[in-house]
């Protein structure tokens, strides 16, 4: 066994604060628990996508390599539906066993392998961003010691030593160089400040329009709370200054105690809130997993100390554990010899192979062998076929707008206090919104009489970079009190109308 | 074997992060950001900018009876990877449109194909705001309105012979070009590519038989 590595903890040289920062040694904690969540999230990925894997990935259906984008055709062989299938199937049993800390290097080895092929394979709907941040994960993973405690190598081995050694090292677990766990946080930090920068290159980011229109997209999963926060733009700007901060921030709060907090409180916030107002299920659950690898040795003492102190003040808690522990020693397997896990890994892989070959034969994805014959195509309505094919349509004018609004306060280009009733004498903003694309636009705003008659009318010219413009009504007491409309035109066409209510002056009582 | 070791670790060390750097240097200063595959793994480009408009995707084909055919999803069902919608409204830049028609068509029963049609469905965003939403910031009811455009159109045999911009590039270029000054100024200044630089006009070639019919070897043409 190789003796301790000494690492200055005094001087402050260059050398040895990278000796400190890559080289101390913990008992990978955190790295354990991503080697357990990370897999688990994908293995779910893997499952979905399984009975499919024969049109998704395969030269005997419809795969879309992510090469092919960046126009290196045949980068990749394009395997053949059964090996295919076969091998999605192993790569849904490699991620099992990293998630359970089964034979976990070459485990994760395989992982990575296959997935990253499968993901090359189809870059519609295998290659996202989740799946590369994981794939940089599964890598780290594999070069880390991950499985060294809290997996069922551990325990094996731990089973094993228990026969040799004398029983107080069954409390010391191991320790390693920190260097894998510190490369993943650094990839964390730098994912951060590329998807910072991708926000500084995206016009709108920071006005909140962008996000608008992704809360109001249908591409991922449903999110109603995103839908109800497009009614209040400004809270969305609001959040996206917040995101672009952090995001630029965390690379350099990170490595203290109450800058790790703030940063991963911040970014869990972030990522569940895209769980809620994006429709993004996967993404958050691979980041938040990953996050795990900010965890220290001395976290988790901290932690471990709580729980004792929570332990003995707590009965019924110790009754409960104890329980517990009884039931985990009466299904614990007896001690194996250090050959034979190695062999019912690879008889696994074998049986999955098998298994998944089988399974997806029967299953018969493209109807091929069935009694009745082959698969017909549906037919598709003529008159839908009619619409489609009809003459080119030239976008209307009621699309060019997004919404119209009516308040009296504006902040960071917002309106923010939308209102229907206003007092004689107020300064009304309506504020109106386009869509892009749109051309160098007039618009006319009128101020009308509930009967149609217009009362004060003005317009503006509205570049195509703008998205937005508001105009200013003082309302004089001229005007009688009221039911009135604002109404937005362009081109001679009304596109949008907010109806208000004209209050009268309140005037001082004499007394 | 420990010095190998450590030197091995240092290597890994250094070269992953100057990978990552490498990544964010080249998206910063978007530079070679597309030369090669595995860019996409170092480039953090999560948030590349949303359109206003929803877009949607119909493979179709056409026998020769003159009816139409769903050529994608197949007839075996949908893979939905990110929500409620099919495989093939992600594709966004129409790469697998060929191969998903031609895998249908190489797994089913058919009558033959006269041509096959990709149509892209396009309409503003605001209309898919629910109406507990919609009505709290409209007065007016929902005036949904489609839009479509043909995108692309494949012979049976797979090939490529008609190809457009999207609707919405097309629209972008109808209201840049609606601009007399421009579209003058664009007549006036028309590129061209002088192939013999100082050399004189070459003789006319033969003159085409008007009463023959150009074959503009686009066999779906009619």
């Amino acid at each position: 066994m190789d003796a301790k590595v000494v690492i200055p903890a005094q001087t402050n040289s260059i050398r040895n604060s990278f000796q400190r920062f890559f080289f101390a040694e913990e008992v990978p904690y955190g790295l354990a628990i991503v080697r357990m969540l990370v897999p688990l999230v994908l293995l779910g990925t893997v499952c979905t996508r399984w009975s499919f894997s024969r049109e998704l990935f395969s030269a005997d259906g419809a795969p879309a390599p992510l090469a092919d984008i960046f126009r290196y055709y045949d980068f990749l062989p394009v395997l053949p539906g059964t090996v295919a299938v076969a091998l999605f199937g192993a790569l849904g049993f490699f991620l099992l066993c990293s998630s359970l800390g089964w034979m976990t290097r070459f485990s994760m080895i395989a992982s990575v392998i296959l997935y990253t092929y499968f993901c090359f394979m189809d870059c519609i709907s295998m290659a996202t961003k989740y799946s590369a941040i994981a794939t940089h994960a599964l890598f780290l993973l594999s070069l880390s010691n991950c499985g060294a405690i809290w997996s069922v190598d551990s325990w094996l081995k731990g089973k094993r030593e228990n026969r040799s050694l004398p029983q107080y090292t069954k409390l010391e677990l191991p320790r390693f160089p920190i260097w894998p766990q510190r490369l993943m946080q650094i990839l964390l930090a730098v994912i951060y400040f590329g998807a910072a920068i991708t926000k500084f290159h995206t016009p709108g980011y920071l006005e909140g329009d962008q996000i608008t229109y992704w809360a109001m997209s249908r591409y991922n999963n449903p999110h109603p709370m995103g839908e109800f926060l497009t009614m209040y733009p400004i809270l969305l700007s609001v959040m996206s200054y917040v995101a672009i901060v952090w995001e630029l921030a965390f690379v350099f709060v990170i490595w203290r105690k109450w800058g790790r907090i703030i940063g991963l409180a911040m970014g869990s916030a972030f990522h569940i809130g895209t769980f809620f107002s994006l429709g993004l299920y996967i993404f958050p659950m691979i980041s938040i997993s990953i996050y795990f690898c900010f965890l220290t040795e001395n976290d988790v003492q901290w932690i471990s100390a709580r729980l004792r102190r929570l332990y003995r003040k707590a009965g019924w808690l110790k009754q409960y554990s104890e329980t517990l522990r009884l039931v985990v020693e009466r299904y614990r397997p007896r001690p194996v010899a250090g050959w034979k896990s190695p062999t019912v890994w690879v008889t696994g892989i074998v049986a999955v192979l098998f298994l998944s070959i089988y399974v997806e034969y029967q299953q018969d994805l493209y109807g091929l062998r069935r009694a009745e014959g082959r698969m017909t195509l549906h037919e598709v309505d003529p008159e839908f076929v009619d619409e489609m094919l009809a003459p080119e349509q030239v976008m209307r004018e009621k699309d060019k707008f997004l919404s119209v609004d009516v308040g009296t306060q504006m902040v960071s280009g917002w309106l923010v206090d939308r209102k229907t009733e206003f007092m004689v004498g107020d300064s009304i903003l309506v504020q109106c919104c386009l869509n892009p694309p749109h051309e160098d636009i007039w618009i006319d705003c009128h101020f009308c009489e509930e009967n149609g008659r217009i009362v004060y009318r003005t317009g503006n010219i509205v570049p195509r970079e703008n998205l937005r413009n508001t105009f200013q009504f003082y309302i004089g007491e001229v005007l009688e009190p009221g039911n009135y409309y604002v109404s937005i035109k362009s081109k001679g066409k009304e596109v949008l109308r907010r109806s208000i209510t004209l209050l009268p002056k309140l005037s001082v009582v004499a007394n | 074997m420990r010095l190998f070791k450590r030197g091995l670790t240092y290597l890994t060390i250094t070269g992953y992060v100057g990978v990552l750097l490498f990544g964010l240097f080249s998206h910063t200063f978007s530079y070679k950001t597309g030369r090669h595959p595995t860019m996409y793994y170092i480039v953090w480009d999560m948030f590349c900018g949303w359109s206003a408009y929803s877009i949607r995707t119909h493979i179709i084909g056409e026998g020769i009876s003159g009816k139409y055919y769903e050529l994608s999803p197949g007839p075996w069902g949908d893979y939905k990877p990110y929500g409620d919608l099919g495989r093939r409204h992600y594709d966004t830049t129409g790469g697998a449109w060929l191969k998903m028609a031609m895998n249908t068509l190489d797994k089913t029963d058919h009558e033959p194909m006269l041509r096959i049609l990709c149509i892209e469905e396009t309409w503003c965003k605001k209309y898919n705001l629910p109406d507990s939403v919609w009505d709290q910031r409209y007065e007016e009811p929902k005036d949904f309105q489609n839009y479509y455009r043909l995108r692309r159109v494949i012979t049976p045999e797979g090939l490529i012979v008609q190809n457009y911009v999207p609707w919405l590039t097309r629209q972008r270029y109808l209201q840049i070009n609606d601009n007399p000054r421009l579209i003058a100024d664009m007549s006036r200044g028309r590129p061209f590519f002088a192939a013999t630089i100082g050399s004189r006009v070459e003789p006319e070639g033969p003159q085409h038989d008007p009463d023959v019919p150009v074959h503009l070897a686009s066999p779906v043409g009619n």
